[in-house]
Order: C-alpha cells, then sequence, then structure tokens
C-alpha cells in the first residue's frame, strides 16, 4: 500500500494503482479533471500514470464561479 | 452584434454563476441578463454532495459560453495549472485569468498576471485578464498578446462601482483597439450604464445580480442598463459645461425689460 492524499485528505492505495483505476473507484465521470504534484495529468494519460507514495492528488469539477 | 475574440454576441454584459439563492434562480437570472457568456470555476469534487453537480447540469442546459475563472490562485504556476484543467474540463480555450496579490482586497498579483498570461498565451489559451486599471500593467499585458483585458471596478464584491474613472477614461483611450470589460465592483445598473458611456466594450458582473432582493429583476436591469449606456456612447454624450445655458429659447420671453 502506498499513502497519499486526495484534495488534502490522506489516502491507502494498492501499490502501482494508475489515476484511471483512483478515478474509477471514486466513480468519477468526464467531469473531473486531476493533477498530481501540482501538475495536470490529462486524461489521455490517466491509464499510464502509476501513482507513487507522497502523491498529492486534486481532483476538480464544475463549481460556481464569478 | 460585438465581436468578444473569435466569437460574436449580441449581449455586452456578462454575468457570474456563484452566489445565487439557489440553481433554479440562477438559470432565471441568467436567461433575465440577457448574457451569452457566464463565468465558472472549479474546485476540489465533492463525492457527497451532489449540489455541485445540480449546479451543472442546470448550467448547460442554458447552452451559453463558458468563461472560466482561475479564482483563488496567488502564484502564476497554480493559475497556469488551472487554466489548463479548466481547458480540459470545460472544453474552452478561454479563461478569465486570475491571480491575486493581496487577500484583504483581492486585488491582483500584477507581476505574477503577466508572467502567467505570456505562458497561457503560448499554450494556445484566450486570456481574459483580471486586472488593475494601471495603465502600464494593461499595455503589458497587450503586449503579451492579450486582446482583452477586464480591470477592475472596484475590489470584488464591494459593489462600489468606479473608484477611479479617470483610469479606466485613460484605459479606454491609450487602448483604443482593445477589447475592454469591466468586471468586478460593479453594484448598480447605473455603474454598468456609466462603464458602457466610457465606451467600454463590455461589463462583467456576479454580486449585484445574486445577492439582489430579486435577482431575476436586477439582471433584467442590468441587461437594459448595459444596453443603455451602450447605446449612449454611440449616440455622443454632449459635452458638461461649467455654466448654465438655458434650453428653451429667449427670444420673445415674456414680461422681459432690457435695464
Amino acid at each position: 500500500m502506498i499513502n497519499i492524499t486526495i484534495n488534502g485528505e490522506a489516502t491507502l492505495l494498492a501499490d502501482t494503482s494508475t489515476l484511471a483505476q483512483l478515478l474509477a473507484q471514486r466513480g468519477c465521470g468526464n467531469s473531473v479533471v486531476t493533477a498530481v504534484n501540482d501538475t495536470f495529468v490529462p486524461r489521455s494519460r490517466h491509464s499510464s500514470h502509476v501513482l507513487r507514495e507522497g502523491d498529492r492528488v486534486e481532483l476538480l469539477s464544475p463549481m460556481e464561479g464569478g | 452584434m460585438w465581436q468578444l475574440a473569435d466569437k460574436t454576441f449580441d449581449s455586452r454584459l456578462l454575468i457570474g454563476s456563484a452566489l445565487y439563492p439557489s440553481p433554479h434562480i440562477m438559470q432565471q437570472a441568467i436567461r433575465a441578463s440577457g448574457s451569452a457568456v457566464v463565468t465558472v470555476s472549479l474546485r476540489r469534487q465533492q463525492p457527497s454532495s451532489a449540489g455541485g453537480q445540480a449546479f451543472w447540469e442546470g448550467l448547460k442546459t442554458l447552452g451559453l459560453t463558458l468563461l472560466p475563472n482561475t479564482a483563488g490562485c496567488h502564484s502564476a504556476r497554480t493559475a497556469i495549472t488551472t487554466a489548463l484543467m479548466a481547458r480540459e474540463l470545460f472544453g474552452t480555450h478561454w479563461i478569465k485569468l486570475e491571480v491575486i496579490g493581496d487577500d484583504y482586497n483581492l486585488q491582483p498579483d500584477p507581476f505574477a498576471l503577466l508572467d502567467a498570461a505570456r505562458e497561457l498565451i503560448a499554450q494556445g489559451f484566450e486570456v481574459f485578464p483580471y486586472c488593475t486599471d494601471d495603465l502600464v500593467l494593461c499595455e503589458r499585458l497587450v503586449e503579451a498578446g492579450c486582446r482583452i483585458l477586464m480591470p477592475w471596478g472596484a475590489p470584488i464584491g464591494t459593489g462600489r462601482g468606479l473608484l477611479n474613472p479617470y483610469a479606466l477614461r485613460t484605459l479606454r483611450a491609450r487602448l483604443p483597439t482593445t477589447t475592454l470589460i469591466v468586471d468586478a465592483g460593479i453594484g448598480a445598473p447605473s455603474h454598468a450604464a456609466q462603464v458602457m458611456e466610457m465606451g467600454f466594450d463590455g461589463v462583467l458582473l456576479n454580486s449585484a445580480v445574486a445577492l439582489a432582493r430579486d435577482p431575476v429583476a436586477m439582471a433584467t436591469a442590468f441587461r437594459q442598463a448595459v444596453s443603455a449606456g451602450h447605446l449612449a456612447h454611440r449616440a455622443g454624450l454632449m459635452a458638461a459645461r461649467d455654466t448654465a445655458s438655458p434650453s428653451t429659447p429667449v427670444v420673445g420671453t415674456p414680461f422681459w425689460h432690457q435695464s
């Protein structure tokens, strides 16, 4: 298992988990976009992006804005 | 009709999607405003809450052009990352670029704003920078490739109107070919009309409508004010004078005696 944070919350995740697997576990659809360690990770790389110990994952979705 | 970046619109009022009493009232108010462009944001996903999703589904039904923002960013780097995420999430290369330099009055950081604008333009974005009314900053943003500038009227959410009309008039005079939209600080329809009478291309606002007792009616009032102000600018305002000048003809004034 590895320790990561998702939107600021500590989470345990199975080794060699990809970003795509994480999104599937959380039931995220197309209305979620991602960054890992402050770097944008586009959808085209979700399946190949393996998460590592200490990663900080941001999952963002649409919100009201001014 | 007017040209905003690569699109053409009827309405010169751009409106925000935040702070409304409910998603339903938000939709009604945005419709009443006549706006074709609506600002949105992106925030951490909340799986346990359906509220965000309800907002998004409701907004999509309006079929408007989206202008995502980078609200809350305090550095060029986070603003750039947020813009990249917004481009994928909302499917648009338009970005309202906000980089806050001071939390007290939410004043933009001009240095980080310019850095972020340069990078995002290089990456193919149409950057709508939320900026102060500083002429030199605005000139630098134009030199960096911004075709649109969004100087503030007053700090975000204050509703104080145009704190520095002189600076805004100077921007209009010195940047005649740049699309200028006053963003932030508008509190009343008269403020929006004033902006348009000065020859600005548009107005972006949110709180003044969303926080009104009746947001739908206020959206209508702003739609009319922006339209009236723009028409007045095209019609040409009379020059202000220091001395009175009678409007009624003086010839034939009754009971008139030369002393």
